[in-house]
């Protein structure tokens, strides 16, 4: 459970690239400032004792040179702070305990809060001395500034680190965003031009999988398309006989022949559907589509159909042609034979498509799907295909009674419109087509 | 009427010949393209029904033969392709019309004689349905228009202004009648929408096509 719920958590390649190389460099960085300011330390406390031994010898020198010189004194270097203080002193008299106590032997000597260079020559002590104090403030300014040196280098890193792996990235954000934005029906291989040597193999595996499933769903349509043939042509030539047949017990049996039409071309909608019809985009001229369809249904239609395309001579939208049609077709002769008056189709403004029937008494819309509507000559399928295709190709169907009227509205994506994200389109994608089905709209009864 | 059947399934073939025998009709019987073909280089019929699976080829390819020739011959397609697709590039390719098995052999019938019907009206004009001159040709039954050999996209009010005015084609339509059409469409309609229409009508069709009858309404000569 815990190990789905951190597959499922989502993290970026780049920003984890980011942040791991980031922090290496960072870690580094800190690393090597922390030995400088170490070596800085020392340097700087060379240096300082440097100053301090030149002090004293530049003191002897003076002693040597005038032997009247006053001792003791005391001389602070910058007076009122006594950060560096010279202290001459008389070998016979005895030392001062401030700023430091007395000292014992040439040489440097630390005491609490000074760094003090004590040497006895030309009958004097001389002692210089460094605060401590001003010792560190020497070295955190020193720190400081080589740290302000540093920063704009650091931002400069930060920025090429951030740029370099963006373009090293790309090629993945790229091959990413060219697979998630396919259309449903695109199937065609994925470009290998210009991708790194990683990937290759990825793509060439995806394009191979994708050939694969061209191949299955070319199968599928060709079973559909010879179905059709092997299925349509004996039945018409069984209709064709018994029309013909001076039996009125032959002819009496069309009908059923018929109904076994309508089962056999619903099969036909499932085969057609398993091989993916409805993942088409088109585009389909929703008035050219619907008028075809008309002129089919029409002649044997039992109720008068009218058709108001909105005063529109089109309306492309985003749907494959057949999938429409198919989707109209049920809709439209499920209204026809459950109805009680004339079909209307209204095409209104946008891409929305009305089909309205008058509806006996009490008819309800909440039936069973795959269950045929009482004294249905159909099978039940139509509405369960309808809402399959629908959800295949984006298309908002709703079904709604108000008094004797029932009425479906499709809300259709305009051709041009960027298609639902493909990626939500594989929840639901199965639609088992039992005879008893759990819920949803269905054959009016 | 003289038709021709190309169809490759012997039983449905001599199911249709013998109903349309039985109509009167003089049926001739292709089982492949290379037979339908060689009778229509013969010539002489009214009407061809043509299944698109034969067994030596498309019969889309024969019908797109016979219009490349200038064969205008009206053509119904009878086939099992059911789809849409199959359908639109059936009348794209020059079908005048397309039915799916099983069909109706009534409704068969009915479609053959509406076509040879149409294309005996406009036999002076090569083919097509109704000739309303100056270049226009209209299939009432299927609810198209050509002009010039393109077909016009009509909308459907535009469509049934224009039948109520082949339907009354020599005498005036008074504009209450017109009106009457429309209402089909919206319960309440503009004051000036049958000139809207009239307009948009003479914009697709010709200048000259519907006459105005001044304070009668509007007429097709």
């Amino acid at each position: 459970m815990k190990r789905d719920r951190q597959n499922q958590r989502r993290w970026s390649l780049s920003r984890k690239l980011n942040l791991r190389v980031l922090g290496l460099v960072l870690g580094a960085w800190a690393l090597t400032i922390g030995l400088a300011l170490f070596e800085l330390d020392a340097d700087m406390n060379e240096l300082f004792d440097g100053e301090l031994q030149a002090l004293v010898e530049t003191t002897v020198l003076a002693l040597d040179a005038q032997p009247s010189a006053a001792i003791p004194r005391t001389l602070g270097i910058r007076t009122g702070r006594d950060e560096r203080v010279l202290r001459i002193l008389d070998p016979a008299a005895r030392p001062p305990a401030m700023p430091w106590p007395a000292l014992v032997g040439d040489g440097y000597h630390d005491v609490p809060g000074w760094r003090v260079l004590r040497r006895e020559a030309e009958g004097a002590i001389i002692e210089a001395a460094h605060s401590l104090a001003w010792r560190r403030e020497e070295m955190i300014e020193a720190a400081v500034a080589m740290g302000l040196a540093v920063l704009p280098l650091l931002a400069l890193l930060l920025w090429a680190l951030s740029a370099t792996t963006r373009a090293l990235t790309r090629p993945v954000a790229d091959l990413s965003e060219q697979v998630a934005s396919r259309s449903p029906d695109d199937l065609s291989p994925v470009p290998e031009a210009g991708l790194p040597d990683e990937l290759r193999p990825l793509a060439s595996a995806f394009s191979t999988y994708l050939a694969r499933i061209a191949t299955l769903r070319e199968g599928e349509r060709d079973f559909a398309a010879n179905a059709a043939h092997e299925l349509r042509t004996p039945l018409a030539e069984a209709r064709a006989y018994l029309q013909l047949s001076a039996d009125p017990d032959a002819r009496a049996a069309v009908a059923r022949l018929d109904a076994l039409g309508r089962r056999v071309e619903r099969l036909l909608q499932i085969a057609r559907l398993q091989g993916e019809i409805g993942l088409g985009r088109g585009p389909a001229d929703l008035v050219r589509i619907v008028s075809l369809v008309l002129h089919e249904l029409r002649p044997r239609s039992p109720r008068p159909i009218r058709f108001d395309d909105g005063d529109r001579e089109s309306a492309m939208v985003a749907a494959d042609p057949d999938a429409l049609a198919i989707i109209l077709r049920n809709l439209i002769e499920n209204a026809a034979e459950h109805g009680t008056g004339p079909v209307r189709i209204h095409l209104l403004s946008g891409a929305t498509l009305t089909i309205t029937n008058p509806a006996a008494p009490g008819t309800r819309l909440s039936e069973h799907r795959g269950q045929p509507g009482k004294g249905s000559l159909g099978s039940g399928l139509g509405l369960s295909i309808v809402d399959r295709l629908a959800e295949d190709m984006g298309i908002d169907v709703a079904y709604r009674v108000e008094g004797q009227k029932v009425t479906v509205t499709l809300h259709f994506d305009e051709a041009g419109d960027p298609p639902d994200d493909p990626k939500d389109k594989s929840s639901g994608r199965r639609v088992s087509f039992r005879r008893k089905g759990k819920s949803g709209a269905a054959g009016q009864d | 009427m003289r038709l021709l059947v190309a169809e490759d399934a012997a039983d449905l073939a001599e199911t249709l010949l013998r109903a349309l025998r039985a109509e009167g009709h003089d049926v001739t019987h292709a089982a492949t393209a290379l037979e339908a073909r060689a009778w229509l280089d013969a010539g002489g019929f009214d009407c061809v029904v043509l299944d698109l699976g034969l067994p030596d080829g498309s019969g889309m390819m024969l019908l797109r033969g016979m219009r490349r020739a200038g064969d205008r011959t009206p053509v119904i397609i009878a086939t099992a392709r059911d789809l849409i697709s199959d359908r639109i590039a059936g009348l794209d390719a020059g079908a005048n019309d397309y039915v799916v098995k099983p069909y109706d052999l009534r409704e068969l019938s009915a479609r053959i004689r509406a076509q040879a019907r149409a294309a005996k009206g406009a036999a002076q004009d090569h083919g097509g349905p109704v000739d309303l001159g100056g270049g226009l040709r209209v299939d009432r039954e299927a609810a198209r228009v050509w002009r010039d050999g393109a077909e016009v996209r009509l909308t459907a009010r535009e469509w049934t202004v224009l039948e109520a005015l082949l339907a009354a084609r020599g005498r005036v339509m008074p504009k209450a009648a017109l009106e009457e059409a429309l209402i089909a469409f919206d319960a309440e309609i503009e004051g000036n929408a049958v000139e809207v229409y009239v307009s948009r009508l003479r914009a697709k069709l010709g200048a000259g096509l519907i006459e105005t009858r001044r304070g009668l309404g509007y007429m097709l000569p």
